[in-house]
């Protein structure tokens, strides 16, 4: 179940599902504009997990908020192509993206209680982006969600059509959630941190269920997260993302035998283990120092060399590019051999 | 209803019988009708030697806090004992005489978990270390600056950090200012509540360095609340397991992440994401949610959700049996012991 | 351990000073234009008040005008915004409603401050029993018909005081009006001091507080009420426009102070002759105006300095 049988995925030459080409989003406007994500590079191939990881503030949210053209307020794309399906979303008009959007594309958000309207039925709120997308009348609709509650794993899907959120539990909005980004049928969809306000016996429930999902709906996934466990659990790709920018990306599997980036490390390091002892006294994760940078107070050279235990000269003054660094793996890192960013002024 | 203790009656921090009841009321129109209670807290016992580290998990709403509030009183247990070296802890904070109040106060700290919330935000970090210092008297006023310079650096943290206000803060530097003020009092013991939980990966690792630290240099005893269960198998010696209010499963830190007895604390453990994609993830994930306060599941509260549960489990709820080392555990089909 | 907080002074690189939070608060109103606006305007009226007896043409009670130039004359180079109908100088007597109206609004606002924080107050903290009562008694206070009693109290405690010697409590009518408007006007305060408290004593750092020890009245007075201060000034600021308001409509029905110069007292005498000289009726409308908007702009502009969420 963990990992996709190799010959149901598409040869890695086909076109992907998704691929961002040094996407670059800035808060604000002329000179106080504040970059936030940074040339950002991102292949979702089809039916394929692809896991962003970072911390809070690494651009993580804002890029995958940026890929359903959903910038939050004040965000503005100011570089690079999302091309989708073969098509860029940033050269397209409100219109086109309305039908991409929302149909091809679904997000799931972080906060399932705040992503439903308070005030209308589960049934409504589904039905009326089906009877939108589709102009399904009313029955179809009823019985498309209902089928479709059914397939999240929500028991007595007709009975849940006339509640109303406040009356699920936590897990179970998120199944709604997820169950409203399936209406349609996409072809990819967004999770930022899905589990992240969940219980952790809920939290497998929920992630066993987005597994099976991109099986009977082959759908692929972009699942933002911090949790490298989660990552583990899910990821077929991985794209590490830090200070704006990515810094390591790879197959999940790589990643995790022989990450590249020091950051990487420091992620996988510094978060203590179940299946580990830990002896009285002895006890002392490999901590980095320090905090990602200010946005609007970015050092020169490598983001992440202030913290990094590595860093050499080079480090402060030139900007690495990703740069392979073996097979389907890349990382942006001159101490493993990255080549320098040239326009990086 | 307080069974026999599963613990030595020589530890730091002993809880015997604690418990915390919510009456839920309607409101009529002129008084609130009482029509039930929620057992938050239903009549758990435990205890913490000294220089140990109690860990305290359970998923949310298991009453992990509650409890940490009670012993606090923060809020007024319903019921129960809760005795520090012997005294009676409740007693005395709840009791008339505010020197022993006060004398008490100073033994137990507390650690908040939202380092955003917890500091107050029209305070200097300055006048927020020296409020400890002044409400028990403990300093003369004019040394009160070396203190806070040096409860600073305890933590980490540098003297110029003494006249700034928290908003100038990280998450994490803010959390080492709520460590601090618990410190200013030498306490023996400190209540960690969800220290590291709004934390980022990298910072929490410092967080928890840090109160390792802190244990080992200070000989501090800690009862560590959280839900995050790889930062409680890295901080703990021993493990306490709450689901509904109740503790299923006492152990040693190592038996219980290695072979849980209650098959709660198993399903709670296999339900975490390792960081390692090698390691097949175990499918026996718990199904269903966890039941809401207002209608409790009779007798055993984990029935409803537990691939072992019987006829028995319906009717009986079961006892908290002590085991060996301490451990307890409160099942009445509990998976096997590991071999000895 | 102590590298990590080079890194982070240097990933901050602040240059800023700390600031407290009415620091913050003062430099995000700077940046605010209509707080700015009202905080000029109640500034040019605080001015006029203070200085009332300097910048006035004439005295308070001065009737000469009815002499050469008569009353209801329009304005003139001596009498800039003319006379009235009882030969008053209309800018003398703008000039001296100022003070009025601000004891009024100042001295209601106190009544009902001291009020409203206490009942809110100890309702919002103390909860359970107390709460319920208080707010009864908050929402009682809201559904009487304010202007009814207090026209019926003025006039009743207007003929019991002949022949007592309250009678000689200087300006009794006005502060009369002032103690009744600040008896009704606490339960905006009170409601917006019981969400304070209320929010605030569940708050983390005043539980750290009663952790540490404190005493209640440590954690009411250094903890809570400062943090509720940035909520309450912004309704007494409004509080105060509103209280001129009222003080006006009271003297504009004649229930007024007949001692005391005040704008309303002003439009009273004068609406009558509206058409004949405008200018007595217009001049202390736009006094009232000019001075109900400054503290209504404030209050916005406070409100917006202290809401954390505007940057």
């Amino acid at each position: 179940m963990l990992s996709t049988p190799v010959s149901n995925k598409p040869a890695p030459q086909s076109e992907p599902l998704l691929d961002v080409r040094g996407l670059s989003v800035s808060f604000g406007r002329g000179t106080s504009a504040v970059p936030v994500v940074m040339g950002v590079d991102l292949r979702v191939g089809r039916q394929e997990t692809l896991c962003l990881v970072g911390e809070s503030g690494s651009g993580k949210s804002v890029t995958s908020l940026a890929l359903m053209a959903l910038a939050p307020g004040g965000a503005e794309i100011t570089g690079g192509q999302v091309l989708f399906e073969g098509q860029d979303l940033t050269a397209m008009g409100p219109a086109a993206l309305g039908k991409v959007r929302g149909r091809r594309m679904a997000m799931v958000f972080q906060n399932p209680a705040h992503s439903l309207n308070p005030i209308l039925t589960v049934g409504k709120q589904l039905g009326e982006i089906y009877a939108w997308h589709t102009r399904a009348n009313r029955r179809e609709t009823r019985e498309r969600v209902a089928d479709l509650l059914r397939q999240v794993g929500i028991t007595d899907a007709h009975g849940r059509l006339d509640q109303f959120p406040h009356e699920l539990s936590g897990g179970m909005k998120q199944r709604v959630c997820i169950a409203r980004a399936l209406l349609c049928d996409p072809a990819l969809i967004l999770a930022d941190e899905p589990t992240t306000n969940l219980d952790v016996t809920i939290q497998a429930q929920i992630l066993d269920l987005l597994d099976e999902i991109k099986e009977t709906f082959r759908t692929s996934i972009l699942l933002v997260t911090h949790d490298m466990g989660v990552v583990a659990r899910m990821a077929d790709r991985i794209s590490v993302m830090y200070a704006g920018r990515i810094c390591e990306s790879g197959e999940a599997r790589a990643v995790f035998r022989d990450p590249q980036h020091p950051y990487t490390r420091a992620l996988l390091d510094s978060t203590p283990r179940i299946d580990m002892r830990y002896e009285p006294g002895a006890r002392d994760l490999p901590a980095i120092g320090g905090r990602p940078p200010n946005p609007a107070q970015r050092p020169d050279g490598c983001q992440f060399h202030p913290r990094c235990a590595e860093a050499g000269e080079d480090c402060r003054a030139l900007l690495p590019r990703m740069t392979a660094s073996g097979p389907g793996h890349a990382v942006s890192c001159l101490r493993r051999g990255s080549r320098v960013e040239e326009n990086a002024a | 209803m307080t069974g026999p203790l599963p613990f030595p009656a020589r530890d730091l921090l002993e809880v015997r019988g604690l418990q915390k009841l919510y009456p839920v009321s309607r409101r009529g129109m002129f008084r609130r009708h009482r029509i039930g209670e929620i057992r938050a807290v239903d009549d758990i016992s435990f205890s913490v030697a000294r220089g140990q580290t109690l860990g305290l998990v359970g998923e949310s709403g298991c009453g992990k806090s509650t409890t940490a509030r009670a012993i606090l009183h923060l809020i007024d247990a319903s019921g129960g004992e809760v005795r520090l070296g012997g005294q009676d802890l409740l007693q005395t904070l709840r009791g008339p005489d505010r020197k022993a109040e006060l004398a008490m106060r100073r033994r137990v700290q507390y650690v908040f978990q939202d380092p955003y919330l917890s500091l107050n935000p029209r305070w200097t970090i300055a006048q927020t270390l020296s409020e400890p210092l002044r409400v028990h008297d403990l300093l003369p006023r004019p040394a009160w600056r070396d203190r806070v310079i040096e409860l600073l650096d305890l933590v980490g943290l540098e003297p110029h950090h003494a006249d700034r206000y928290p908003h100038e803060f990280s998450g994490g530097q803010r959390q080492r200012v709520g460590i601090a003020r618990a410190l200013a009092v030498d306490p023996e013991l400190l209540i960690l509540d969800e220290p590291v939980s709004s934390l980022d990966v990298s910072v929490r690792a410092q967080i928890l360095n840090l109160l390792a630290r802190l244990q080992a240099e200070l000989g501090l005893t800690y009862l560590f609340i959280s839900h995050d269960l790889s930062s409680v198998r890295f901080l703990s010696t021993r493990v306490a397991v709450m689901y509904l209010g109740k503790i299923v499963e006492i152990a040693d830190v190592d038996r219980l992440f290695e072979a849980p007895r209650h098959p709660y604390s198993r399903a709670l453990l296999s339900a975490i994401p390792v960081p390692d994609p090698d390691r097949p993830s175990a499918r026996n994930t718990l199904l269903g949610e966890i039941p809401s306060a207002m209608n409790m599941p009779a007798a055993c509260r984990f029935h409803t959700r537990c691939p072992r549960a019987s006829a028995v489990c319906k009717a009986h709820e079961p006892p908290m049996e002590p085991g060996p080392q301490g451990s307890a555990l409160a099942c009445h089909h509990p998976l096997e012991p590991p071999a000895p | 351990m102590a590298s990590i907080d080079h890194i982070s002074a240097a990933g901050t690189a602040r240059t800023d000073k700390p600031r407290g939070m009415w620091a913050q608060g003062w430099a995000r109103f700077r940046r605010n234009r209509t707080g700015m606006l009202g905080l000029g305007l109640v500034s040019f009226v605080v001015l006029v008040a203070i200085l009332s007896p300097l910048i006035a043409p004439y005295a308070a009670n001065d009737q000469s005008a009815m002499m050469n130039f008569g009353s209801r004359s329009g304005p003139s180079l001596a009498h800039p915004f003319g006379t009235d109908r009882m030969g008053y100088d209309v800018l003398t007597r703008i000039v001296y409603g100022a003070p009025t109206a601000l004891a009024v609004g100042l001295g209601t606002m106190l009544v009902a401050s001291v009020l409203g924080l206490l009942i809110g107050g100890i309702s919002g903290y103390v909860g359970g029993w107390a709460d319920e009562v208080m707010m009864r008694l908050t929402e009682f206070f809201l559904v009487l018909p304010v202007f009814v009693v207090i026209l019926a109290v003025v006039r009743l405690f207007g003929v019991i005081v002949v022949g007592t010697p309250l009678e000689d409590i200087p300006y009794l009518n006005l502060t009369t009006i002032v103690l009744l408007l600040g008896l009704f006007g606490w339960p905006p305060i009170a409601r917006i001091a019981r969400a304070e408290f209320m929010r605030l004593k569940s708050m983390e750092f005043v539980e750290a507080a009663r952790c540490i020890g404190a005493t209640r009245s440590d954690i009411l007075l250094r903890h809570i009420l400062p943090n509720a201060m940035p909520s309450l000034v912004v309704v007494i600021a409004l509080g105060i426009g509103s209280a001129i308001l009222s003080e006006a409509m009271v003297s504009f029905l004649g229930f007024g102070d007949p001692e005391a110069i005040s704008w309303g007292q002003l439009l009273y005498f004068n609406y009558a002759q509206l058409k004949v000289s405008p200018w007595a009726s217009i001049a202390p409308s736009t006094a009232i105006f000019i001075t109900v908007l400054g503290f209504n702009l404030l209050a916005d502009g406070l409100s917006d300095a202290f809401n954390p969420r505007v940057k």
